[in-house]
């Protein structure tokens, strides 16, 4: 007796090259899945930044010049990176790892204003993967933001990220200070 | 450049001239081959492993092997046994610094062909490692707007077994001078992982930063042959 195999192409009623196709779509997503799966960003490679963020659409401040105490090096006024799929900011200032606090001094047209973000460095052992990072954390005790503008909000995350799923990603954003009031 | 000059130091030790034919018993040998694929290869970045996509470099390699080789009673079969001592350097991309040291013990057997006695030789064998591995590592950051930052990390450091298969061939160089080239693939299993080590002293380069990894490789070696006691007749 003859016996004819019968695959899911034949079942289903699709072409062989279609079959064939999804095969290759699902081995492809598996791949790509795994690949995301072990995307990670072993916490803080250079120098780090934290992202200022003006929540408010009419008159954000123009800055003429931004200056951080201790700084090497003037800060550009627009910042240092711009922001990325992971992270949103409306400036990115370089943070000082030397200390536990960085202040930074803006000037605009007919004002002065300064800023001081407080935070905790940590070095942890996170996995094999990424070995040693440091970390940037809220201080444990004390201020966490000090302004000399009217409402300032700090947020911590993780420096250290990594992908979740194909549209999370855990971490990554670092420090983030909204100012919701000039 | 520096590929021509190695492939010129392969011409010249092939095209050197056997002239002795003296049947050893035992052998001493050294192998400080292993430092100079760190010195051609890997000196600029390169990624190893597939976890983070992370590149590194290895610098400042010193890794010595010392071997003695004794007869059995088997016939062409041969006692291994080697001492080494590797330290490296290893910058991963800019946030970490490494320097990676150990001892390790070498204990394994080799079978020989037949073939014009030590004039040339095919040789395999298989080798178990013992190695004690400890690893400095420093955080370097380098500032842009403000002074660099750097912090010293805790040494870990343990204990690793592996074991290796080796083929090869020998030749002899000088008198009782003789080279053998070495092709080796290993397993390691060793809890020094972290952060990233993927030199393990005695195993070499890991392909991967779990407790059990392979690895692989080749070397040259310089093995002098120990002239034979006048006690043994190895006709008998």
């Amino acid at each position: 007796m003859l016996k004819r195999s019968v695959s899911t192409s034949d079942f289903l009623h699709l072409p062989a090259n279609l079959h064939a196709m999804m095969k290759m779509g699902f081995i492809s997503g598996l791949l790509l899945g795994f690949l995301f799966s072990c995307t990670e960003e072993c916490g803080i490679i250079a120098e780090p930044t934290l992202a200022i963020i003006f929540p408010f659409t009419a008159n954000k401040p123009v800055f003429t010049k931004i200056r951080a105490i201790n700084g090497v090096k003037e800060i550009p006024k627009e910042g240092v990176k711009s922001s990325t799929i992971h992270s949103y900011g409306d400036i990115y200032l370089p943070l000082n790892l030397n200390a536990d606090h960085t202040t930074y001094i803006f000037e605009q047209r007919n004002r002065v204003d300064t800023l001081t973000i407080f935070y905790q460095k940590n070095i942890y052992d996170i996995n094999k993967k990424c070995g040693y990072i440091v970390d940037l954390e809220a201080p444990k005790l004390g201020n966490k933001i000090v302004s000399s503008f009217k409402r300032t909000q700090a947020e911590y995350y993780s420096y250290y990220s990594k992908q979740k799923s194909f549209t999370y990603r855990e971490g990554g954003g670092g420090i983030v200070v909204q100012i919701n009031e000039l | 450049m520096r590929l021509v000059l190695l492939l010129c130091f392969f011409t010249s030790t092939f095209a050197a001239i056997a002239q002795d034919s003296t049947y050893r018993l035992h052998a001493v040998g050294v192998d400080a081959f292993k430092n100079v694929p760190f010195l051609v290869f890997f000196q600029e970045k390169t990624t190893l492993g597939l976890y983070t996509g992370e590149r590194s470099s290895f610098y400042n390699p010193i890794i010595v092997e010392a071997y003695g080789q004794i007869t059995t009673l088997k016939p062409n079969t041969f006692l291994n046994v080697g001492i080494g001592y590797a330290s490296i350097e290893r910058q991963l991309e800019q946030r970490l610094r490494q320097n990676i040291k150990g001892y390790y013990l070498k204990i394994g057997k080799e079978y020989h062909s037949k073939f014009r006695h030590s004039i040339e030789n095919i040789f395999w064998g298989y080798n178990l490692i013992l190695t004690r591995t400890a690893v400095e590592g420093l955080i370097d950051l380098q500032g842009n707007y403000f002074p660099s930052y750097s912090t010293q990390l805790p040494t870990d450091s343990g204990f690793g077994i592996g074991g290796d298969f080796s083929v090869g061939f020998s030749f002899l160089l000088f008198r009782r001078l003789q080279m053998r080239v070495v092709s080796r693939s290993g397993v390691a299993v060793s809890k020094i992982s972290s952060p990233n080590v993927p030199y393990l002293p005695g195993v070499g380069i890991r392909l991967s930063n779990s407790l059990l990894s392979l690895s692989g490789g080749a070397t040259i070696q310089l093995f002098y042959l120990i002239k034979r006691s006048p006690r043994h007749n190895l006709s008998n």
